[in-house]
């Protein structure tokens, strides 16, 4: 795991910055970076999912998939799409007359998932492709619904990013961010911390080996917009009748926008 | 936490280890493919979508479906609204037109679906000692099949007896009670009482009166 060294990187110019969880770290690094967090995790990714969560991440996938409105013979992207928990379940309801792209920055876990994919008897309808967020290999006004489920906090430029997913969207298509986010209760917040900043890295040296990974996934839910910010920011790229819902008390959120 | 997320998991997990178990699933779900059915049950304000794919079925809880979401609806979806205590009646399919003229189903979309979904809740078979081999050996499976049998049968049984029972009490016991005639026969007997009363009354106040007279 690399993100020992790479967070005494040196930051060479203030403008050039950003976080990396706590730490700020130039700009061009981190891409490398997250990529290095989840090259190490990808293999124990879905079962560490499963203990931190303590399997409530397949329910705030679904919700998310409920939300959708997707239907037979629609494009779906599902970005940062890691192990394919959407995808899967979206080329099912797309069908044959329909095509869903999963794309992810991170080759490793992208790899994962079309192995996942496969073994379970999804192909056909299903592309897998790399791709940054920030500048999506798409044509403009292609896909019916863009769905982004735990990635966009690691992504450098979040505004670029929801930019590009603005551009590759259908008129009428509409995106979901599914996103860790702020605990609406203090007390909440509290449990929460002590959890994240305590629990989760012990997890993950544990199973996965990897405490830091897990150290950084704490760090960078605290330094991830909170609702009203995340809605501002769809806004300012252009997606209209924006809303969000809070799901465990707004410890993860789902964010809706249309692009019309 | 999402409740209604928690819900369709359960469903849609018993769903898919049901079809995993059954014998002739691939034949039922064959006609389904791609097909999806959207069920409203009325008591609890709350819309399922069963999502067929292969030998799959995605259970989906959607938003309330309005005018505008009914007519949007695809060749191969179907909307069904439904009381939960109708639900066992979907699984006749012959009862689905009855069910609808007595409107304790209302419906939208491609029939055909609703027949077929309904066919699949009836005529599903499952084999369950190949199941069980798998974690109690083939003798164990063979043992506990055949006493459930047993059991089952005595279970019939038992309920034919007492129904006959019941039955029987019925038709042998009927004649206590008072039946509609017999009252009106009551009725007439005491006005009949009434009236021979009235007249003796009559008779022996003539005797006193003549009697006086003397």
């Amino acid at each position: 795991m690399s993100t020992d060294s790479a967070r005494s990187a040196e930051p060479t110019s203030e403008q050039e910055k950003t976080d990396f969880g706590f730490t700020q770290v130039d700009k061009s690094e981190k891409v490398a970076m997250v990529a290095d967090v989840f090259h190490s995790v990808a293999a124990k990714y879905d079962v560490m999912n499963d203990l931190m969560s303590l399997g409530i991440h397949r329910l705030w996938k679904r919700y998310t998939i409920d939300c959708s409105g997707v239907k037979a013979g629609q494009r779906v992207l599902d970005l940062a799409g890691g192990t394919g928990d959407l995808a899967a379940k979206f080329s099912r309801i797309v069908g044959k007359t329909g095509q869903v792209v999963l794309a992810d920055i991170n080759h490793s876990m992208l790899m994962v998932g079309k192995e996942k994919l496969t073994n379970m008897g999804i192909v056909g309808n299903i592309d897998y492709v790399q791709a940054n967020a920030e500048n999506l290999p798409f044509p403009d006004n292609h896909f019916d619904l863009i769905t982004i489920a735990f990635g966009l906090r690691n992504v450098t430029d979040k505004s670029a990013a929801l930019a590009s997913m603005f551009r590759v969207l259908k008129p009428g298509g509409r995106l979901l961010v599914l996103e860790f986010s702020k605990p609406t209760s203090e007390a909440l917040s509290k449990v929460y911390d002590t959890y994240s900043f305590h629990v989760l890295p012990k997890m993950g040296q544990l199973v996965a080996n990897d405490a830091d990974s897990y150290r950084y996934l704490a760090e960078s839910i605290r330094m991830h917009p909170d609702q009203e910010t995340l809605e501002q920011m769809m806004k300012d790229v252009g997606f209209e009748q924006t809303s969000y819902h809070n799901l465990t008390g707004g410890i993860v959120a789902l964010h809706r926008g249309f692009k019309f | 936490m999402p409740a209604y997320q928690a819900l369709t998991g359960l469903i849609e997990t018993a769903i898919n280890q049901a079809l995993e178990i059954s014998l002739n699933a691939a034949e039922l779900l064959a006609p389904l493919d791609a097909k999806r059915c959207i069920v409203f049950l009325q008591e609890f304000d709350l819309t399922l979508a069963f999502q067929f794919s292969g030998q799959r079925v995605d259970v989906l809880s959607l938003p309330a479906y309005d005018e505008d979401a009914l007519d949007a609806l695809a060749d191969d979806e179907a909307f069904i609204s439904v009381s939960l205590f109708a639900l066992p009646e979907l699984k006749k399919t012959s009862q689905l037109t009855k069910l609808i003229k007595q409107n304790k189903l209302d419906f939208y979309g491609d029939l055909a679906v609703v027949q077929k979904f309904s066919q699949l809740l009836s005529d599903i078979e499952f084999d369950f000692e190949e199941t069980l081999s798998a974690y109690i050996g083939d003798a164990g499976a063979y043992t506990l099949i055949k006493q459930s049998k047993l059991l089952k049968a005595h279970a019939k049984q038992q309920h034919e007896l007492l129904m006959n029972m019941l039955k029987d009490a019925a038709l042998e016991e009927k004649p206590i009670a008072v039946r509609p005639i017999m009252v009106a026969n009551f009725v007439d007997e005491v006005r009949q009482l009434k009236t021979d009363t009235e007249r003796l009354e009559a008779r022996i106040n003539m005797i006193i009166e003549r009697r006086n007279a003397k």
